[in-house]
């Protein structure tokens, strides 16, 4: 009994975690693309070297108790055109399995985005966001329970505005990794 | 009769015991000899303490780079984290932005 359990918890935890890696083509047509890919493990790793003092980094501790997983990828283009829909159908054909819903879906201009819920009875246990403009494109999952006003309440720290232009994420200052390239 | 030592007296006990003495012959011989009779320390223990050292040191060395090693992977973590809650932050406002236009 147990054993069908840890299998169901298992395929519960898979549905959540959306396979990003389908969009890692795009990194060679992209003029920077970043991949951050965080485990429970790294997360708790990373998690303990937060400064609790810190107010700033005392509210992303706090989010990411309890976190599976995150995963993000951030891909800015020379020039329009560079992705399709069909790229970003790899990514919501992933969402339509059970226990995802659609939150939100916004869209002005050449500027788009979605926000996939995942829940589980009335728990959330996992978010994903697409936004996309013309020459950007990001997607973002988060796995385990989370939730959007906390998510929200980032703004204003880590130099993110309180309230973000009609610009796509664009970080101050991205970590340096290998999956990042920059002609 | 008097045991009253005066000053002279013990003056002249000084004199004696401390005049100069020349050692009994053969002295300098017998001493040379035995040094060169001591056996050198075995180079074995002074392998065996060099070794020990150097895995001291090794030790130490492993452990400190170690420290500094997990130091460096952990706040590329961080950074990575809020880079990460950073995106899915920004992305959040994007959204509420082109929504409230």
């Amino acid at each position: 009994m147990k054993w069908l359990f840890a299998v169901a918890l298992t395929a519960l935890a898979s549905g959540q975690q959306l396979d990003l890696g389908l969009l890692d083509r795009l990194a060679s047509r992209a003029k920077s693309s970043v991949n951050v890919t965080l485990d429970e493990d790294k997360l708790k790793f990373a998690s303990g070297f937060l400064s609790g003092d810190d107010v700033n980094q005392a509210a992303a501790k706090n989010i990411v108790s309890g976190l599976k997983a995150i995963n993000v990828r951030v891909f800015e283009f020379d020039s329009p055109g560079q992705f399709t829909k069909a790229d970003l159908d790899a990514i919501r054909s992933q969402v339509k399995g059970p226990g995802w819903s659609k939150m939100v879906e916004a869209k002005d201009g050449d500027e788009m985005a979605e926000i996939y819920m995942f829940s589980k009875g009335k728990e959330v246990g996992g978010l994903t966001i697409i936004a996309s403009e013309k020459k950007e494109l990001s997607v973002v999952n988060i796995v385990g329970p989370i939730d959007l006003k906390t998510l929200g309440s980032l703004g204003g720290k880590f130099g993110i505005p309180k309230d973000v232009g009609s610009t796509l994420p664009k970080p101050l200052s991205p970590p340096k990794s290998p999956d990042k390239k920059d002609d | 009769m008097s045991n009253v030592e005066t000053p002279n007296d013990f003056e002249n006990e000084l004199r004696r015991a401390l005049r100069r003495q020349e050692p009994p012959s053969g002295f300098t011989d017998r001493v040379m000899a035995r040094i060169s009779n001591r056996r050198p320390q075995p180079i074995w223990h002074r392998q065996w303490l060099a070794a020990a050292a150097a895995a001291c040191i090794a030790v130490i060395g492993s452990g400190a780079w170690e420290q500094h090693r997990r130091q460096v992977e952990g706040e590329r973590a961080k950074q990575e984290l809020i880079y990460a809650l950073t995106v899915a932050s920004e992305s959040l406002q994007t959204t509420k932005h082109i929504l409230t236009r």
